[in-house]
């Protein structure tokens, strides 16, 4: 995998790439910053409101951080995007977690 | 719970495949002109609503295009290269998020993605040169997860670092550096200690000698060192 400072070079050149804030979340939370991570999943779900997966990473980074009402949310907006994209298996991956949550 | 897969929206292969090509003979025209945000020198094109990459304000400025501006042959051909570069460079950065790769292995991606060869030059130049693409940090990284992982020695490195199109000369420094600060004698003996308790004593000696051996040499260790070890276990 890159490195959070390889991607952050990626990101430099790419800022308006949902998918590159994508990877740079991953590998945050991976590393345990959540909150960073939680501000490249906004951001990937400002600059494209049908990428569902980071509904579902939001979501999973907020049930981290304690803020599971906020995370219920995010989830459900998440379904939402899903189903408007028809992305069936999207959907019962949010399901899935949205109960975890419940 | 499953984990989703990590990258959903990851660029699907050759998706020019899957489209209607546009009609070029004026009967669409261009549909926006978008500033891109992160390159003020650039704007995004879209013709008849399809996004078909960016192209310099110049070249805009040159060819007078406006919203509205018919979708032609001659159009067409004089923004080819400049969009499959945009498209390639793009595609490019995408990949190098996933997964870090060495500039061959990133060259054989976009060719198979169906890039065209001069975009690609243009890509791997261009972001070697922005320092995304480095070969020789590439080399360091892969040497450390390998080490990091499973004691290795020289051979098993070499064999790695080769597999993804690394050049020689980077392959000599990179390992002569990592392997200056380890003890060869001492990853292999570590290796063989495990392999000696994972293979039951209930085997002949011989038996569990060619074992280790084989294990040790799979991972690289040069004969003489193994031959070092082995003798240490003291099996014979």
């Amino acid at each position: 995998m890159p490195t959070i400072g390889q991607l952050e070079k990626l990101l430099a050149l790419a800022p308006d790439d949902p998918f590159v804030h994508y990877g740079l979340g991953q590998e945050l939370a991976k590393a345990g910053k959540l909150n960073q991570a939680l501000t490249c999943y906004t951001k990937v779900i400002e600059l494209d409101p049908t990428y569902c997966y980071a509904y579902y990473f939001k979501g999973q980074t907020l049930d981290q951080l304690g803020r599971s009402d906020e995370a219920k949310e995010v989830i459900e907006a998440g379904i939402q995007a899903a189903e408007q994209i028809n992305d069936g298996h999207a959907v019962s991956e949010l399901m899935e977690l949205l109960e975890s949550l419940a | 719970m499953s984990r989703p897969t990590r990258y959903p929206r990851y660029p699907r292969k050759d998706t020019k495949k899957d489209i209607e090509p546009l009609a070029l003979d004026g009967s669409v025209s261009i549909t926006s002109l978008h500033p891109c945000k992160d390159d003020p020198a650039r704007v995004t094109l879209f013709v008849d609503r399809r996004r078909l990459g960016r192209i310099l304000l110049n070249t805009k400025a040159d060819l007078k295009l406006e919203v509205g501006t018919a979708w032609t042959r001659d159009l067409a051909a004089s923004l080819a290269d400049e969009l499959a570069r945009g498209n390639a460079y793009r595609a490019g950065i995408r990949i190098l998020t996933k997964r870090a790769k060495s500039g061959k292995e990133l060259r054989r991606k976009l060719k198979e993605y169906g890039y065209e060869p001069e975009a690609i030059a243009w890509t791997i130049e261009k972001l070697t040169e922005l320092q995304v693409l480095d070969d020789e940090n590439y080399a360091r990284m892969v040497v450390r997860n390998q080490l990091i992982r499973n004691p290795a020695g020289r051979r098993l490195l070499e064999g790695k670092l080769r597999e993804k199109g690394i050049e020689e000369g980077i392959i000599s420094m990179v390992l002569d550096e990592a392997l200056e600060e380890r003890d060869v004698v001492a990853d292999a003996r570590k290796l063989a200690q495990s392999a000696a308790r994972s293979i039951s004593d209930r085997h002949e000696p011989e038996v569990r000698i060619r074992r280790i051996t084989g294990r040790l040499a799979r991972r690289g260790f040069d004969f003489d060192v193994i031959q070092t070890v082995v003798d240490e276990l003291g099996l014979k």
